[in-house]
């Protein structure tokens, strides 16, 4: 008898924090117009390449004047049992089939009226008949932008994480790969409508293969909602916290400048802060850019750049090889900074990313900073670094951290 | 007068009842399959390569075909007219393919020894048909060629039937040149499956043209080629937009050359008869050029004519299959007129050679051939597959009108 009252009791208590934690729901916050701002530079800081921010920010500006809120949840308050998907920007880049293009504008063919983005969600969530709790993003730089767009459209929070803590030319280079969480399915929206979904592909890489594939046949991009992944996903194959970094750095360079403090010292700091000893921060290289060629080829941006050495670097050449983002560097011909490590092009003036030129590319005739960082500890496990090593873009050099590097390369000061 | 007008009503009466019962009982009845004998089985591989409007490993289909019922496996067909309107068939037969697929794939791919699936064409049928919820009835060949073989080869595989239709009615390079498309009927959805076992759906292409640019992307993308279940139909659907009878056709076409040639008869000749066909040239291939690019083969042929022929050149131009050609540097036959190149001995397609190619020296008829249907000659035929298509600045001749001009051979 006695037990039995227990017992009903327990279920009573048990059945009441059940419907408590319901009601509440998961910790979401709304995210101030300055955060948004700071996240979108710091996004493109830690891009890796050329960036937008001002463009990015207009766009974040036009939804926080329509009414929109824009919501972030922390990585470890994300239910287990919560859908979470990569809808943030496209599969794009060089190369693109003329004979498409030629073809669509003289059948004038309409552009397809709405978010892209937004319509692959809604056809993944479909044909998977899931519904999407939250958006992760699944890069930096104009993934960011993309990825609140989404989160705000779709009426759901963004995940403060990352797939991969940077932008990076393909699909395969993300975390959620190294981890064993697929990327399909997903689905893809071209420019003029159509809809593609990737059910299933053998790995990561074969995404990769498909999607530019579409990409290339559809004026050289396309729109994809992929990984979509479980709340129990997003904690163990995501780089967390990847968003409250890029408010971080944003925020860090946009008060050096309010300060008149060198905004490139304030960050290096601020990464050096939270990185700790293992992961650090260096400025590797300041020069003007003498060279930056440009082909674009099978839905890629390639560049070959070089910047001749300004202040304490005077006399040095620096080489960076460009797959859509910054992936090996070269000190006078030596291996300076190896993938899956960072390199930052950034503006001395402003600490924000370089501006103005087309993807991945460096604009002749410009002062640059080039700031170097390990990588996520995320990426510097066994399968991350045979994801992501220098061999896997054709280069014949076995990785080495940047902070081995740093300590034999020639001494330039601050 | 009364009588008169007592007799139309019932009539009518009848008609009416009859459309009634008719439906019915085609939706309840199963429609006759007839189960091709292995002559048939051969004669049809063999027609169906002279169809294909290029060269052809025949001899190989032939025994892909055998093999097939050697496993037990029968070809089973439907005919036209007794296809129940409410049967939902699918074209399930034969890949997106070609030349100059991205190497970085094939070579990655090699260094992780990813293994290959079998049966590509059967998982896509069976993935779209899961996607959509819906049971096919029967199989369509999309084309002439190997995508009749393989149509057979998926339909005995999944225990259907095969239409005894052709959206083309020949071979042809790209998705869009169907008549399905001509009439208005999109390809799309689509399940395409590639050789590593990549599962992939286009839910919705805008147009024909779409569907074939993004099966070709995936076909570069997955080492050159890949398996596709597409343009799923109506029997309604297909009694007003394919072309009736093609599988008859080309066990004609081969029942034709193979007694032709038995009996010491000109196989070409014979052919030329039952198909309506203009004899355009014989001769020895002088030049044959090809670049794999986008997922196509492309070709610039030049021939030297023999016999009644010498002294006179022919060219064709071959994008997968024979588009146009040239005598003596004048458009002679354009798509989608039909260009068949036939081995004068055998009368079957040339052997040997990448696909839409011709081996220097060979000994080679080409045989020309009116549009197969009225709506492929239609402003929107012509612009799915005629010359300026092809990037080609000059407009459509039919055939017909081009044999009234040119040059007579003592053959003509």
């Amino acid at each position: 008898m006695k037990t039995k009252g227990i017992l009903v009791a327990g279920v009573a208590v048990f059945v009441a924090a059940l419907s408590l934690r319901a009601q509440q729901g998961p910790k979401v916050r709304t995210l101030t117009e300055q955060e948004v701002d700071d996240i979108l530079v710091g996004a493109s800081i830690q891009g890796t390449r050329n960036g937008n921010s001002a463009g990015m920010i207009k766009t974040a500006h036009d939804l926080i004047a329509a009414g929109k809120k824009i919501t972030m949840i922390d990585p470890n308050d994300v239910p287990d049992d919560w859908m979470v998907v990569a809808a943030a920007g496209g599969v794009g880049g060089g190369g693109a089939w003329d004979y498409v293009t030629d073809r669509v504008k003289q059948q004038n063919l309409p552009r397809v009226q709405g978010n892209t983005t937004v319509m692959a969600a809604n056809a993944l969530s479909k044909h998977m008949g899931k519904t999407f709790n939250a958006v992760i993003r699944n890069e930096a730089d104009g993934a960011m932008i993309a990825a609140i767009q989404s989160a705000v459209a779709l009426g759901v929070p963004l995940v403060d994480a990352c797939l991969a803590g940077r932008a990076k030319p393909e699909l395969n280079l993300q975390i959620s790969f190294a981890n064993g969480i697929s990327g399909t399915p997903a689905a893809l929206v071209t420019r003029w409508g159509d809809v593609i979904i990737l059910d299933k592909t053998v790995d990561d890489y074969r995404l990769e293969d498909l999607s530019r594939a579409v990409a290339v046949a559809s004026g050289g991009g396309a729109s994809i909602a992929r990984n979509p992944m479980t709340g129990r996903d997003v904690k163990r194959g995501t780089i967390k916290g990847a968003v409250s970094e890029a408010l971080l750095f944003g925020r860090t360079v946009r008060e050096a400048n309010a300060q008149k403090r060198d905004p490139i010292e304030a960050l290096i700091a601020a990464s050096n802060q939270i990185g700790g000893p293992s992961r650090p921060t260096y400025r590797m290289f300041q020069g003007t850019v003498t060279k930056a060629e440009q082909k674009g080829e099978r839905g890629f941006d390639w560049v070959d750049a070089e910047l001749a050495g300004v202040n304490q670097f005077k006399g040095h050449t620096y080489r960076i090889y460009v797959k859509n983002e910054n992936i090996i560097a070269w000190l006078d011909g030596k291996p300076d900074i190896l993938p899956p490590d960072l390199i930052y092009d950034l503006d001395p003036k402003t600490g924000d990313a370089v501006t103005g030129v087309t993807m991945g590319n460096y604009p002749i005739g410009k002062e640059v900073v080039i700031v170097g960082r390990a990588a996520s500890p995320m990426w510097r496990t066994p399968k991350g670094l045979e994801i992501f090593s220098p061999r896997h873009f054709g280069f014949d050099v076995d990785y080495r951290p940047i902070e081995e590097i740093h300590k034999t390369r020639p001494q330039f000061g601050h | 007068m009364a009588a008169q007008r007592k007799r139309r009503l019932m009539i009518l009466a009848a008609t009416a009842a009859a459309l009634v019962i008719g439906p019915t009982i085609g939706a309840q009845q199963r429609p006759r399959v007839r189960t091709l004998t292995e002559q048939e089985v051969v004669d049809l591989t063999v027609g169906t390569a002279i169809q294909g409007t290029r060269n052809s490993n025949t001899e190989q289909m032939v025994r892909q075909a055998k093999a097939l019922l050697a496993s037990g496996k029968s070809y089973n067909v439907v005919s036209v007219d007794d296809l129940p309107d409410d049967w939902t068939v699918v074209q399930a037969a034969g890949g997106i393919g070609g030349g100059g697929a991205w190497e970085y794939v094939t070579d990655r791919i090699k260094g992780q020894n990813l293994p290959t699936v079998p049966n590509g064409t059967v998982a896509a049928l069976e993935a779209l048909s899961k996607h959509l919820g819906k049971k096919f009835d029967a199989v369509i060949r999309n084309e002439a060629a190997g995508a009749t073989l393989n149509a057979f080869q998926v339909a005995a595989a999944v225990g259907l039937p095969v239409v005894d239709a052709c959206p083309a009615g020949r071979a042809k390079p790209e998705v869009q040149q169907s008549l399905t498309f001509v009439n208005g009927i999109l390809i799309t959805p689509a399940a395409l499956v590639t050789r590593w076992g990549d599962t992939i759906f286009i839910d919705k292409a805008i147009d024909d043209y779409r569907y074939e640019d993004l099966a070709r992307a995936v076909a570069v993308a997955s080492g050159g080629s890949v398996s596709n279940a597409r343009g799923v139909l109506s029997g309604r659907d297909i009694k007003r937009s394919t072309i009736h009878g093609a599988l008859s056709e080309a066990v004609l076409f081969g029942k034709t050359v193979r007694e032709a040639a038995a009996q010491g008869h000109d196989p070409i000749q014979a052919l030329l008869a039952v198909s309506h066909g203009y004899k355009l040239f014989q001769g020895t291939v002088t030049k044959a050029e090809q670049k794999g690019e986008r997922g196509f083969n492309w070709w610039d042929v030049e021939l030297a004519g023999t016999n009644a022929y010498a002294g006179h050149t022919y060219r064709v131009w071959v994008k997968n299959e024979n588009i146009l050609s040239w005598l003596d540097g004048q458009p002679d036959v354009m798509a989608p007129d039909l260009l068949y190149d036939l081995d004068p001995k055998t009368g079957q397609s040339i052997a040997g050679s990448a696909m839409g190619g011709y081996p220097i020296g060979q000994d080679v008829v080409m045989v020309g051939r009116a549009a197969l249907a009225p709506a492929l000659r239609s402003p929107k035929g012509i612009e799915v597959i005629g010359p300026r298509h092809f990037g080609f600045d000059f407009d459509y001749r039919p055939i017909e009108d081009t044999f009234k001009t040119r040059h007579k051979f003592a053959t003509d």
